[in-house]
This record gives C-alpha cells, structure tokens and sequence, in this order.
C-alpha cells in the first residue's frame, strides 16, 4: 500500500516537470513573436583613401613660423610686443608768460633749468606754454603716454595737460605742486589716439591759471628733466605663412579663430589675407572678437595667398588664438580644416 | 524425409511471416499523425521607401547602385587636417510615414591589427546630429556600436556628414573600407 503512493506521488511530480518545462518552451517563443520587427538593410561602403593636400602651407619672412609634417598645419609666433618710445621736446611755444634757458636744458637731469614764468598785470599773472614732441610713430599703435617731469615751482599749483587733436582742446592730466625737485609723473591710457596727431606729434601743456590773491606773487616753473614716453605696440607682420595652391583647381579659403587664451590685453589683432587686395579675416579688438570668421576668398588655380598679421598690445604677456584655415571645393560643402596657432608674445 | 523438409519450410514460412508482420507493427507504430495548413505567401517586388540620393559633396568616384539601395562613397584623408564633408549622401524618405534609420557597423578593412590602421585618426559619421565614429588607437579600430533608431520623417531628406582625418606623416594612397547598413524598419 505504501509502495503504492510513493509510486503515485513519483509519478504526480513527473507530471508537474513535464508540464513546467512545456510552458517554459512556450513562453520562451512567445517574446520572440512580440518582438519581431520588419526591416531592410541599405548598403553603403566608404573608401577613405590618404591624399597629399593640394592647398599646402608655407613659411613666411616675418615672425617666426613653424611648418608641421605634411604642411597641413603651422605655428606661427609674433612678437614681442609692446614696446616703448622715449622723446624729448622737439621745441617750446610760449603763450602766455616768459622762459629762461632752453627747453633743451630740460634734455638731461643735471640742475640745468628752465625757467617758466608767470606774467601779466596786477593779480592776474599767469603762465601758458606748451612742449612740441615729434614722434614719427603710427598713433594707431600707440597705448599709453607717460609724461615725466623733473624740477620744481615757487609756489601755487601748476597744471599738465596733453593736447587732443580731436575736440581741439587740452585735457588735464595732473599738477605740479613740490618746492623742491621732485619727479611728477603722469599717464593717459584712455583716448591716446588723439593726443597724437596723424603725422605723429604731440603736445605737452604748463600752465599756472590761477589768479592770485593781492599782493600777488610771480611764481615760477624751474625744470629740470622732461620726456615723454610713449607705449607703442603695433607691429605689423607681413607675411606670417603663405597658403600655396599645388593644382590647377581653384578653391575658397577663409580663416576661421575657434579658441582662444589671453587675448583681454589685444587692443588690436587684425591677421588677414593679401594677394595684392587686403580681405580681413579675423580681428580682435580691445581684448574681444568683432570676427571671428572671415569670408571666403578665392586661391586661384597653381598661385599663392599670404597670411599678414598686425597687433597690438596693452601690456606684455603671451597671448594664443587657433584658428583653422578652411580650404573648400567651390560650390560645394566640402571643406579641408587646416590648424594654425598664432602665438602673441 | 519428405515430412521433414515440409516441416522445416513450415518453420521458416512461420519465422519469415512473423518478421513481416513485426516489420509492419513497427512502421505503423514509427508513423506519425499530422494535419496540414496552408501558408501562401505573396512576395511582391517593391522599391525601397527609403533610399541613398547623392549630396551636394558626391565626390569623385562615388558610384549609386541599382535601386539606390547601395553606395559606395569615395572620400579623401588628409594628414593632421579634418576633412569635412557636409552632404556627400543625402538619406531620403520616399514615403509618407515616418520610418526608423539607424546606421550598424557591418566590416571595415583593413582590420584590427595591420599596421595600416594607424594610417588613419577617424573617420565620423554623423546623421541627424547623431555620432557614429570610427577612431584608431595604434593598430586597432574603435568600432562604433549601432546607432539607436532615429525618425525620418516621411518625405524627408537627411544629409550624412562625413569628417576623415590621417594620422601626422600617414602614407599616402593607404586606403580603408568600411561597410556600414543603414537599417530601415518597415
């Protein structure tokens, strides 16, 4: 009897594997019918094949240009910039008032002076003079004007002005007010294109406007030592690199900046092509981009295009832009990108 | 000795029938019992709804097959410079409704492992701003995996962009093939 029912039992779990298994196998092809999807495959094969470059790139004869293998990218290193011009008077108009000694006196630091004095009737003497310099420089270039004065006044506040060729008036730049010889420095950073005129000369006003209380006092301006430093950091680089055309097929080439570091302390950057005609292609202005791409500029069949650069800096310091030279098929999307780094020390 | 001859044909008369008719049990017993339905399938030939046109940037040497369900696209590497093409293969929807596309590896020659592959930096494709890049690293090909299945809206056209770059000093006439389907759900 026993036998019996373990015999039953066996067969009983037999039944329930048996029926276990029949569903695992059908739910196993049930996802497989939910799932299926229809589709076709289209075929594309793409052959790439290593070409020599048609449009190649080359060095230039200003700064300092680095071909890499291939001639498919460059370096190219100008610089340094800024540097710096140092001018004594050219000559001194007096307006107002009368001088003693030369204004050549005022060349050299050496207790040689000369006298700027006040005139006039009654309280109301004063002085008005100014310094004439020649600096033979381009003003577009020039960032900064520093104007040092050596020497010393009887008395009362004398006052220092630049002359702006623009508005055709003077702007005050500071006071001399020391008894004793003492330096008076003072610098223009804003607006210096127009202290310079375009053939390069500039203006360095003295004068003492004030009226005095009675009785009044004829004071006077010893002075010893004056210069005028002049912080001048345009340099044009014509030509950095040379995009040669190797083919008889023309092509469109543009230039095209896509990074970027320390370029806040570019007051200009102008890089350009020229093939006898200038076509602008990317420019930085006062630390920021006003473009960043330049417009499509046709390499003629088997010629040479140049890369120029001009810069200019308001303070020393390294400054990169990448940018790719684009060389396109005409009439076409198709473009080559070639790396140039332009580095501005 | 008549008697037992006849006796001994007996026997094997017996013995020979019994093996005919075990014979016959067993192929009845080994048959099997089935019905049958029928399936008939009508296979019609039709155009594929999605199809390769030529882009704007067809290079040279590019060629379309029958149907514009094949291409084969010539494109140029440069050494150390991207080279882009921004539309050499348009992929366009002839019907209506949406399909799905994607692009799926299928080869590449030459494989992993020559010394040719280093020739190359990467080769990317890319299809409704979707990456599908091949890159190197030394010897070996870095494989894209299948792109996800996009939309293409019905009626519409999508360009295939295509950057090549050769390695710094890579050989010129060195060439790579790579296959790669483009997947249509119905």
């Amino acid at each position: 009897m026993v036998n019996e029912v373990r015999e039953r039992s066996y067969r009983d779990i037999h039944h329930l594997i048996r029926l276990v298994l029949a569903l695992l196998v059908l739910l196993g092809y049930y996802p497989q019918n939910v799932t299926g999807m229809v589709y076709s495959s289209n075929v594309k094969q793409d052959y790439a094949t290593i070409s020599s470059p048609s449009v190649i790139l080359e060095s230039g004869i200003a700064g300092t240009s680095t071909i890499y293998v291939n001639y498919t990218s460059a370096k190219v290193s100008v610089g340094p910039l800024p540097s710096n011009v140092t001018e004594h008077s050219d000559s001194f108009t007096v307006i107002t008032g009368s001088t003693s000694g030369s204004h050549n006196d005022t060349h050299a630091k050496d207790s040689v002076y000369f006298q700027l004095t006040e005139s006039g009737g009654g309280v109301n003497l004063y002085f008005d003079g100014y310094y004439g310099y020649f600096t033979n420089i381009d003003r577009t270039g020039a960032v900064k004007i520093h104007v040092n004065l050596y020497g010393r006044v009887t008395g009362e506040t004398w006052r220092i002005s630049l002359y702006n060729y623009t508005s055709s008036s003077y702007l005050e730049i500071g006071t001399f007010t020391s008894t004793s010889d003492t330096w008076g420095n003072f610098t223009v950073t804003s607006g210096v294109f127009h202290c310079i005129d375009g053939d390069g000369n500039l203006r360095v006003r003295i004068t003492q406007p004030d009226k005095d209380a009675a009785p009044a006092s004829t004071d006077t301006f010893y002075a010893d030592y004056q210069e005028v430093e002049i912080t001048y950091v345009k340099e044009s680089y014509d030509y950095v690199l040379q995009v040669v055309n190797r083919v008889a097929d023309a092509w469109k080439i543009r230039l095209s900046a896509y990074d970027q570091s320390n370029t806040i302390r570019l007051q200009n950057c102008t890089i350009y092509f020229h093939n006898g005609e200038a076509s602008r292609q990317i420019y930085i202005n006062e630390g920021s981009y006003e473009q960043q791409v330049g417009n499509w500029s046709d390499l003629a069949s088997l010629s040479t295009d140049y890369i120029a650069v001009t810069v200019s800096a308001n303070s020393t310091g390294t400054s990169f832009v990448d940018a790719y030279l684009e060389i396109s098929i005409p009439n076409t999307s198709t473009y080559t990108q070639f790396p140039i780094t332009f580095v501005i020390t | 000795m008549e008697k037992r001859r006849s006796r001994i044909l007996g026997k094997r008369s017996l013995k020979l029938l019994t093996l005919l008719l075990t014979t016959t049990i067993i192929s009845t017993v080994s048959a099997s019992v089935y019905y049958s339905m029928y399936m008939q399938p009508t296979v019609i030939i039709s155009q594929a709804t999605v199809i390769f046109e030529q882009g704007n940037d067809w290079s040279t040497g590019s060629s379309m097959g029958d149907n514009s369900t094949y291409v084969a696209l010539a494109l140029k590497a440069y050494p150390n410079a991207t080279l882009t093409y921004e539309e050499p293969l348009n992929i366009s929807n002839t019907d209506s409704s949406a399909h799905d596309v994607r692009l799926s590896h299928v080869s590449i020659t030459p494989a992993s492992g020559s010394a040719s592959v280093s020739n190359f930096t990467f080769l990317n494709f890319t299809l409704n701003g979707v990456d599908f890049d091949y890159t190197t690293s030394g010897d070996t090909w870095n494989i894209p995996s299948d792109m996800s299945y996009q939309s293409l809206p019905g009626g519409t056209e999508w360009a295939l962009k295509v950057e090549t770059k050769a390695a710094g000093g890579a050989t010129d006439g060195v060439t790579c093939i790579i296959v790669i389907a483009l997947d249509v759900q119905e």
